[in-house]
């Protein structure tokens, strides 16, 4: 079978059968990382083909030093923030300061829980910015010096919009995750 | 230092905590508080259950005939536009298994005839007739050479052959070659000492291994072929 060096140095010199068994081989994840920071599923489609077209444009570029996997989703997350910046969908320049509340219209005013909802759904009513921080550090695995690189902001903004994050899925998550928790600490 | 039971760690501390270590006073706290120790429970479920998404398999979003003519179209794909090589090896197997389609259709006078005779009969007119083995050698050499001699014309004539490309075409010229050799073993096994099939095999083999040289002269200096 194939390595993914092997797929690589056949795919750079256009080797249409080695491109498509690497999309076949990272698709399930890369598209997964892209319709986590994109909710809308057909903005996603669009973002994620955008995004094999740049892994497959910047392939000659790829050294070796890295997994594969591990350089493609790098690019797919930057691939990624990049359309959501173009889509103004997220100030990112205030990103870096203070951490904002979401608005009602993100944020139901109830604190009914999502007790059929996933993780995911819960995570995409989070204000963009915060869902970004949660998905590429909670799921992803990233970290808050990877993050705040790809999102021009410090270290400790990714924490803080993490850290708010989490609170608020703790609480719309509740019936799934809580044990017997005091009111003395349902946030404010 | 000892922090109040009544004062609880701030909902940003516990949800932080679900991947920090709690400090001195804060873990003097948590002794005494179930409360914190539940909350800081909950937020470690979550994120366990956030871990436990990335893992979870998912349909792309991608469909591969819809993204290949983009990348096509972005100069990343390159069609090829002649496969000369691969040609011949697909020739050279067609050949080969006429040759001994030929060779069980000369034996067939003992064997009744079963099926509509093929249109490959009605080609029999214009095929040489050899009154000797020597003279059915003779042909069969000098076809091999004429073939050798086109198929590195049609090569040389096809300057936009890539070293990739010439490697996939030496493998699918030597899987091509493997078949060959098996049919005429096959062939000899009943037929040991059939002149054709054994100049067929031989040729091959000869065939095989200088193609195997070709495709060693395509490799990376210091690439060591293990598989074709």
């Amino acid at each position: 079978m194939n390595t993914d060096d092997e797929l690589v140095r056949r795919a750079i010199a256009g080797d249409e059968r080695a491109m498509r068994q690497l999309w076949a081989l990272h698709a399930p994840r890369i598209d997964a990382l892209v319709r986590r920071l994109i909710p809308d599923p057909d903005r996603a489609a669009d973002v994620a083909q955008e995004v094999w077209i740049q892994i497959f444009r910047a392939l000659p570029s790829f050294r070796g030093d890295a997994q594969f996997a591990t350089w493609a989703h790098r690019i797919a997350v930057n691939g990624t923030l990049n359309a959501i910046r173009r889509a103004k969908r997220v100030d990112l320049a205030e990103a870096g300061g203070p951490v904002q509340e979401d608005t009602a219209a993100v944020e139901p005013d109830d604190e009914a829980p999502f007790v059929r909802a996933s993780i995911l759904e819960a995570a995409n009513r989070l204000a963009p910015g915060a869902r970004t921080v949660f998905v590429l550090h909670d799921i992803e695995g990233y970290t808050h010096e990877e993050i705040a690189e790809s999102l021009g902001i410090t270290p400790g903004g990714s924490k803080s919009q993490l850290f708010k994050a989490r609170a608020k899925l703790k609480r719309w998550l509740a019936h799934l995750i809580d044990g017997h928790v005091r009111d003395a600490h349902t946030p404010v | 230092m000892h922090t109040p039971l009544s004062d609880h760690l701030s909902a940003e501390r516990l949800a932080a905590l679900a991947d920090d270590e709690l400090t001195t006073s804060e873990a003097a706290h948590v002794a005494e508080c179930p409360s914190c120790v539940a909350e800081i429970g909950a937020h470690r479920r979550l994120l366990r259950a956030a871990r436990d998404e990335a893992r979870i398999p998912s349909v792309p979003l991608t469909r591969w005939e819809t993204l290949a003519p983009q990348l096509a179209a972005a100069g990343l794909i390159r069609r090829r536009a002649t496969r000369w090589p691969v040609r011949i090896a697909a020739a050279l197997v067609f050949t080969a298994g006429g040759a001994l389609v030929g060779r069980y259709t000369a034996m067939a006078h003992v064997v009744p005839q079963a099926g509509p005779i093929t249109a490959e009969v009605d080609n029999l007119d214009s095929m040489p007739i050899f009154h000797s083995a020597a003279e059915a050698l003779a042909t069969l050499n000098r076809a091999e050479r004429d073939y050798r001699h086109a198929s590195a014309y049609l090569v040389a004539q096809n300057p936009e052959t890539t070293v990739t490309e010439q490697r996939d075409a030496y493998r699918a010229r030597l899987q091509a070659l493997d078949e060959v050799a098996r049919a005429t073993q096959t062939g000899l096994q009943e037929v040991p000492n059939d002149p054709v099939l054994n100049q067929y095999y031989l040729s091959t083999v000869g065939a095989r291994n200088a193609t195997l040289r070709q495709l060693k002269g395509a490799l990376p200096v210091g690439y060591r072929l293990e598989r074709y």
